[in-house]
Order: structure tokens, then C-alpha cells, then sequence
């Protein structure tokens, strides 16, 4: 992902930040968060199945 | 970015609240908003037997999950809808939580109980599959609950859900409705009490990663130039707005909400009007305009009607094809 804030990465790639959580290694990371180039990043969309 | 209780790494922002925290702290901060929500609502008191409806997402385990750790009697309560794979994953994530929190899990199934599941019911009958889901779920909680001698149901509804149900109800001139939906419904006869979260979507879902449970500026800035900073980087969104409306929709009284309702849907060109009250309201913008003309906070009804080229009748126009 390169040396690069979180929020470079999801500007990147066209994602508003409120609508995803991005996890490094298992953990919540927020937008501000420094990316290194061996970084790996899941970007997962933040959604409602609705009832219960 | 800094955890705002402790000062130390946050590893999630909340808008909402214009805050970040670290795992403790959001996990601390998410039970308190339960504890708040429990009391102002009158929801439910210590010792009353609480049946929770689990669909095996993250909005109903979390519920679950902290009801289970602030101390209340909760059972658990999966209804398999008998939907493919999804039910099938749904009931192993529901009872593998049950395992892991060593919690009372009652498992209802449509097709052995009572004989039928979703998609061959919503293809037989007149109802759509959506409305016979929600009869089903409706139906088998209250008798549940009922036999099983359960003082309330509590469901995994968020905010979000919540705003989109009072969008929906506002569109469609659904008055009636709009009154009735609060985050605590009382009992009647055959029917138990009902309550549901108000906690936004992705504090939930931020809530269920932290614990494992998902499934499927400078120092030198003043005050005002980091709030400055902070709307520049962070503009609001809609779903804000319209979670921050629904939050003090909620919270009013039933006949309050109504004669609101009623205001938004006689006013002429409803949704602009919505959106730029509840934009001011928030604080994110000062004017709005819309159709090239900026809209005046002091501007009277027959102004706005005549903005918007509109007639009088506030009826919403239905086209027929």
C-alpha cells in the first residue's frame, strides 16, 4: 500500500472512510494511521443485515 | 490520533461524537451508552428475564454480548428461516457464540416446527417474502417470549435501521407509524414489552471487530481552528444528519413526534426542507441552495412554496403508469 496515511489509501481508491473499518494484522487502525509498503490492509464495508 | 478518555493510540474514530478511542476505552464507552439508553428508557430493570432475537449478525450478537457482560438474565433466541446456506452459517456463528459465552440459546426452526420455510412461504402465498419474514420472526419471538415466561424482547435494531425506518415512514406520509416507533414498545396482551439499541451502525460494527465477534493537530491550534480543521477534513454526511434527527426523533414524545412528522410532510418540498433543518441543526452548513436560489433561515411558508414552484396542496403526486 506504500508509505501513505490510511486516508490517502481509501482516497485512492474512492472509499469514503465512514462507510468502511480498515484492519492491519487483525486490529482496527483509524484514518490517520501510517501505512508501511508491507502492510496489508483490509478495507471491510460497514453494513445492516436490518432485524435483529 | 489519540484515545479522547485515556490519551493513548485510538484505533476508532466515532463522528458522531466527534471522538476516537482505543479498544478499552470504546468497549467501556459503547457499555456506558447501553447502560444510558437502558435507564432513559425505562427499558428493562435487574432481575427482569430478557429474551434477545439473534439472527447471527454482528448488530444482535453485540447486543447479546453486552447485555451478557453488564449482568442481565439473557437468553439467547435464533429462529432458522430455513434461507440456504445463510441460515445455515447464521445458526453456527449464533450457537458457537452461545458456547463461547456459555449462554442459555433457544433454537426455534421454521421448517421443523412449523412446517414451512421463508422463500417456499413467500412464493406460495400473497404476502411478499419480506412481509412474511417479518410476520414469522414477529410471531414466533412473541409466543417465545411468552411461553418461556420472558418479562421483554430486546432486537438488534441499530440507528441506522432506526433512521431508515423513519425515512421511509416520513416519505410515505406515515404518520401513525412514525408515532409508534421508539426504542422501548410496551407489552399488551399476547404481546410482549419490546426495546431496541440506539447505537449507530458502525460503533456496532466497530465494537463486534474489537472483540472478535464479527462474522461474515497540533497542540499550538486554538479550539476553534481545530473544530475549523476537523469539519474542513470531515464535511457531514446525510447518514449524520439524519442518525442526529432520528436520535431526537426517538426521544421525544410519541405526540410530539407525530405533529413533527406532520409539519416536515405539509411543508412544501419536504426532503430539502429535512436535510437543511437538520443540516443547520448539525452545525455542518449555513446555507443550502437549490435551484440556483439560497434559502433564508427567516424565509415564510408561501416564500418556500414559491422557491420551489410548488402547489399548495402538500399531498405528495403519485404517477400511475
Amino acid at each position: 500500500v506504500g508509505d501513505r496515511a490510511v486516508r490517502a489509501v481509501l482516497d485512492e481508491l474512492g472509499v469514503n472512510p465512514d462507510t468502511v473499518l480498515v484492519i492491519r494484522a487483525g486490529e482496527l487502525v483509524t484514518r490517520e494511521t501510517r501505512l508501511d509498503d508491507a502492510d496489508e490492509i483490509e478495507v471491510r464495508p460497514v453494513i445492516s443485515g436490518g432485524a435483529a | 490520533m489519540k484515545c479522547n478518555r485515556c490519551r493513548g493510540p485510538a484505533v476508532i474514530e466515532v463522528r458522531r461524537h466527534n471522538a476516537a478511542y482505543c479498544k478499552g476505552c470504546f468497549i467501556h464507552v459503547f457499555h456506558e451508552q447501553v447502560k444510558r439508553a437502558i435507564r432513559q428508557h425505562d427499558m428493562f430493570a435487574e432481575g427482569d428475564r430478557i429474551l434477545v432475537a439473534i439472527s447471527g449478525g454482528k448488530d444482535s450478537l453485540a447486543l447479546w454480548d453486552v447485555l451478557l457482560d453488564l449482568g442481565y438474565d439473557v437468553t439467547g433466541l435464533y429462529l432458522g428461516l430455513g434461507i440456504g446456506g445463510y441460515s445455515d452459517r447464521s445458526g453456527d456463528t449464533t450457537k458457537a457464540f452461545a458456547a463461547e459465552r456459555d449462554a442459555e440459546l433457544i433454537v426455534v426452526d421454521l421448517e421443523r416446527d412449523y412446517g414451512y420455510d421463508i422463500p417456499t412461504a413467500g412464493r406460495k402465498g400473497s404476502r411478499s417474502t419480506c412481509a412474511v419474514c417479518g410476520l414469522s420472526k414477529r410471531y414466533v419471538f412473541n409466543r417465545a417470549a411468552l411461553e418461556g415466561g420472558f418479562d421483554v424482547i430486546a432486537t438488534g435494531h441499530n440507528l441506522d435501521d432506526e433512521a431508515a425506518t423513519l425515512l421511509g415512514n416520513t416519505l410515505r406520509w406515515q404518520t401513525e407509524y412514525i408515532a409508534r416507533q421508539s426504542p422501548a414498545l410496551p407489552g399488551k396482551e399476547g404481546m410482549v414489552q419490546t426495546i431496541e439499541r440506539q447505537i449507530r451502525d458502525d460503533d456496532r460494527q466497530g465494537k463486534a471487530r474489537q472483540e472478535g465477534k464479527e462474522n461474515h493537530e497540533a497542540a499550538t491550534l486554538t479550539v476553534k481552528e481545530r473544530q475549523w480543521n476537523h469539519r474542513r477534513q470531515n464535511p457531514p454526511d446525510v447518514g449524520d444528519r439524519f442518525a442526529k434527527f432520528a436520535v431526537r426523533m426517538l426521544r421525544c414524545d410519541p405526540e410530539e413526534r407525530k405533529e413533527e412528522a406532520h409539519q416536515i410532510v405539509s411543508s412544501p418540498a419536504p426532503i430539502d426542507r429535512l436535510f437543511i433543518r437538520n443540516a443547520r441543526r448539525a452545525g455542518g452548513v449555513r446555507n443550502q441552495t437549490s435551484g440556483g436560489h439560497e434559502l433564508e433561515r427567516g424565509q415564510s411558508q408561501a416564500q418556500r412554496a414559491e422557491h420551489y414552484h410548488l402547489h399548495e396542496d402538500p399531498a405528495p403526486r403519485r404517477s400511475i403508469n
